[in-house]
Parts: C-alpha cells; structure tokens; sequence
C-alpha cells in the first residue's frame, strides 16, 4: 500500500509553471532588497557619523568653556555696587552665542535632507 | 551568503517549493507569491543561516510560515475542490487509470493544514521525518501520527477509487 500512496502522489504532483518569469521577478525582488539594504547601511553610517560630531563638538567646546572658567575665575561683585557693574561680562555673550551657534549646527547637520531611496523617475 | 550564491541555491530548490506550494494551496498565482515571499525573506535572513539544517529545509520552513501568515491575513482558500462535486470519486474507468492532479485535492484537500503539508513533504518532496519535524515546527512524534492519520485517508480514497 505504501508504494500506491507514493506512485499516487507522483502521479499528482503538480507541474508548477514555466520558471523563466519566476526566476526574472525572483531577480528583480532580490536587486530591490538590495538597494533597500544599501540605502539602510549608508543611513545607519551617516547616523553614526552626526552623533560623532556633535559628540566631539559638545566635548571641544565644554571643554573649552571649562578652561577658559578655571583661567578667569568669577569675581563676585561687592554688595552695593551699582546696576552697570552687574551687566554681563563681554566674555559670557561669546558664550552665549556659541552654545547657540553649535545648536543650530547640530540641528542643521540632523535635518539634512536625506539621499532619496530611489532615484526620482 | 552573496547574492549569487544565494540564486543558486535557491535555484536548486524552486521548482520543488513551488510544487508543494501549489499542492498546498491549489492557486498556482497564489502559491508563486508566497514562493517569491519565502525567498526574499530568506534572503533577507540570509546572514543567520548557520547551516544547521540542511538549506531546503530552512528555505521550506521559511515558506511554510509564509503560508500560515497569508491563511491567517488573507484567509486563502486552501482547498478549492470543497464544491460537493469535488468530493466525488470518479474511479479508474473515469480516466486513463492513470491519477490526475485533482485527485489530489479530493484525497486530501479536507485534511488540516499541517497533516496535508506532513504528507505532501513525506511522499511528494522526499523528505524525512525529522525534517518534516523541522519544517513544521513540531516534535517527530506529532509528524508521525499526522503521516499514520493521513497516509489511512489517502489509502481510504484509493480503496474507493479502485472499486469505482
């Protein structure tokens, strides 16, 4: 009996298709997850890249404005003393500026405009 | 795995995927799309394919979720002979004596899903019982009461078409 149920289902196998047309599409699918995969390592690298940057940015200029704390220590003003001696020193509106300076880079360089996934038909 | 020798060996192993596809599915559109969807999805997973098992058997793995997936979201219709004219035996005086592919779908088209997919792996792509295991999912001793089950109504079907 068990060689009846294996020449039954010879017998009925179905012959699938002419695998020319399923070979091309097959081609063409695997050329797309390609470009898909390319596209997704350039992202994760150009990431990774900007995450640097701004890394070293924040420790350049941290650092800086760390130095330039300890080499001109703050000197508090005395009681009494008038409004014109409590504006800010020239020095902390460099600062300012920088930090704001920088967050606009770092803004700037993470909103880029991407390289398109496909290219525009 | 590049691309090129994923293509040959997927090219080893597509024309009996698509049959036990087709078999399983009875829509030859139907079953190369999920044919092409097992493939791309391997290829994808690809980089995690150890060589464990054997790569047919993965590949039939592969397909076979993908089978399950597009059941469950599509509810594709797995036996198309349902019809009551389908469940009719015609008998050996019906045709040359020779089996058609039909008869196919009539000896096991009402079968659940896994006890069809055990035998059409066992008796049509050659595969054993501990791949069966693999490819499905379940302990070997599940295949083997699906192949006991199912080999009984096939035989039952034959006996029927012989005495027709």
């Amino acid at each position: 009996m068990e060689n009846e149920i294996k020449e039954f289902f010879r017998q009925t196998a179905p012959k699938p298709a002419d695998p020319t047309s399923f070979t091309l599409e097959l081609n063409a699918r695997l050329a797309a997850v390609e470009q898909i995969k390319a596209y997704r390592d350039r992202e994760i690298r150009r990431t990774r890249r900007v995450f640097l940057i701004v890394f070293v940015a924040g420790l350049l200029v941290g650092g800086a404005l760390a130095a330039f704390l300890i080499l001109h220590p703050l000197t508090l003003p005395e009681p009494g003393l008038s409004p014109e001696d409590l504006a800010p020193a020239p020095w902390r509106w460099a600062a300012a500026g920088a930090v704001v300076l920088g967050t606009v880079l770092a803004a700037i360089l993470l909103t880029r405009r991407r390289t398109p996934l496909l290219p525009r038909i | 795995m590049t691309r090129e020798e994923f293509i040959g060996l997927a090219t080893g192993e597509q024309e009996s995927l698509r049959r036990f596809l087709l078999s399983l599915c009875g829509d030859p559109a139907e079953a190369d799309d999920i044919a092409q969807d097992a493939l791309m999805n391997a290829y994808v997973a690809s980089a995690s394919f150890r060589g464990a098992a054997r790569f047919s058997t993965w590949l039939f793995r592969i397909a076979y979720n993908c089978f399950i997936d597009r059941l469950r979201s599509r509810k594709i219709q797995t036996s198309p002979l349902d019809a009551p004219a389908a469940q009719t035996v015609p008998g050996p005086d019906a045709t040359d004596g020779r089996f058609r592919h039909e008869d196919l779908h009539r000896a096991i088209g009402r079968l659940p899903d896994k006890e069809r997919a055990a035998l059409l792996l066992f008796y049509m792509e050659d595969k054993s019982v501990k791949e069966i295991a693999v490819i499905l999912e379940i302990p070997a001793g599940s295949v083997r009461a699906y192949l006991t089950r199912g080999r009984r109504h096939v035989k039952e079907y034959l006996e029927k078409w012989k005495t027709r």
